[in-house]
């Protein structure tokens, strides 16, 4: 039966902010998913799921807020009918409209929320904008606040700049005084419609690196859990967890556009143009079968290739085994090809994080040990 | 998953397992250091050495309690969102 870890709808393609860095082609497109998808979704590829099966459902890119809470109340109803009883649903959003009702909503449907924050103020507004250019923290941190006033804590996605990067104390600084203890970062990549990375061809991977070691280090002298998503999942397979790389597996990941444009393999995907994979469009729910599309030649030719690709990563990369080769869409778009190996994502997502934590444990070995066994300031008793 | 904003991160714990022994060649080869499970003994330290605090044997014997399976529950939610998500 399939498994899939990751189903990523899009509501709409629409985004009401315009952020620098946005990889998005069609942010300024107002389709909203029709009734007509979602049932071809509950109908034709939630009952293909293993019924014991815990995917993710998110709803992500653009920005799904702007679609009305009625909407979702009934996608959700028609969902459930068919998905796996443990289902996990979430959202992406930068914000700017999670008011008290989408609170209400996350909080009834026991929908979880990521929030994109970029650190500090300045950082934050010199990338991510209104329509009219101007900067939008106030607006995403007062729907981290009243998030968090609910009892809601989000995961936080960062995008990092080459600035960003010789400010450990200050992004440090804003996430324990926000109480925001559970990061992930990104790092502004040439993708999509944004073909240019401030990044440009520099090396950053050892300035990335530290970035993540300074804010480590302070998060762990003064008590503060500071969880960083690429570092935990390293940890966690250093620890003997398992490694799975979800965006070289066939249907691992399944994308489903507002249209019903289906892809899969890495969710960027949906962004990229290549006429040898028909842009990675590998069927329409509506119009197409969906047995055709999930057993269909190109998918499977994009899959070899994907494996091809990753096996040059386990042949030369010594990271392989806590990455697992890489993320396909980037090799597309920086390598032109799948059959590759090192990207920027590699050298500047993968590759700091792992570096990072090797250096946390060096450094940890002088450090006096019951600093933290014995001092936890905020640790407190796990509700399970 | 409200309840993990408090639990500690996994790197801090096999950080705090303070692993010295040779099997762990952090510095003297990182490809090693870099193979799946090759800290799992550090994790087991960090774990007798929580269980040894929870029966009031070790320092500073409280009300702490950190599950081995909590960590890699932590793990399971990003399991599959490891990028934009």
């Amino acid at each position: 039966m399939w498994r899939p870890a990751l189903i990523v709808l899009q509501p709409t393609p629409f985004c009401n902010i315009a952020c620098d860095y946005c990889y998005l082609r069609h942010r300024d497109d107002r389709t909203v998913m029709g009734d007509e998808v979602v049932s071809a979704i509950r109908d034709r590829i939630f009952p293909r799921i293993a019924r014991d099966a815990t995917p993710t459902v998110i709803w992500h890119a653009g920005e799904p807020t702007t679609v009305p809470i009625p909407w979702y109340r009934n996608a959700y109803a028609e969902l459930r009918k068919t998905a796996p009883e443990a289902t996990n649903f979430s959202l992406q959003s930068n914000g700017i409209g999670l008011g008290r009702e989408w609170i209400l909503f996350a909080r009834e449907t026991g929908t979880q929320i990521g929030l994109s924050i970029d650190g500090p103020r300045e950082f934050h507004d010199a990338r991510r904008k209104t329509r009219n250019g101007k900067g939008t923290w106030d607006l995403a941190m007062q729907a981290l606040r009243e998030l968090q006033q609910a009892r809601i804590h989000p995961n936080v996605v960062t995008v990092l700049h080459p600035r960003s990067l010789g400010a450990i104390d200050a992004y440090f600084e804003f996430y324990r005084d926000n109480d925001i203890s559970h990061v992930s970062f990104s790092i502004d990549e040439s993708e999509g419609r944004h073909a240019t990375s401030s990044f440009g061809a520099g090396d950053y991977t050892e300035a990335i690196t530290g970035f993540l070691f300074g804010l480590m280090k302070r998060a762990y002298r003064e008590g503060f859990p500071l969880h960083i998503k690429e570092v935990e999942r390293i940890a966690s397979i250093l620890a003997g967890g398992e490694l799975h790389n979800e965006q070289i597996d066939a249907w691992d990941v399944l994308v489903v556009a507002a249209n019903g444009d289906v892809t899969t393999f890495s969710p960027e995907f949906m962004e990229v143009r290549s006429q040898a994979h028909r842009n990675f469009n590998f069927g329409n729910i509506l119009t197409d079968d969906f047995d055709r599309i999930f057993t269909s030649a190109l998918v499977a030719r994009t899959e070899a290739e994907i494996r091809r690709g990753v096996d040059l990563c386990r042949a030369r990369c010594r990271y392989f085994a806590v990455c697992g080769g890489g993320a396909p869409s980037n090799k597309m778009q920086e390598n032109g090809s799948l059959e590759s190996a090192e990207t920027q994502f590699c050298r500047f997502s993968v590759q700091p994080a792992a570096e990072a934590f090797r250096k946390m444990i060096h450094w940890a070995r002088q450090e006096p040990r019951d600093r933290f066994i014995s001092s936890p300031r905020h640790f407190v008793e796990p509700r399970i | 998953m409200a309840y993990f904003k408090d639990a500690w991160p996994l790197a801090f714990v096999l950080a705090a397992a303070n692993p010295t022994n040779a099997a762990t060649p952090i510095d003297t080869d990182p490809a090693a250091f870099f193979q799946s499970g090759s800290l799992a003994d550090a994790l087991e330290t960090a774990s007798a050495d929580v269980k040894q605090d929870e029966s009031g044997a070790g320092p500073g014997a409280g009300p702490r309690r950190i599950r081995l399976s909590q960590w890699f529950n932590f793990a399971n939610c990003f399991s599959g969102v490891w990028r934009r998500c």
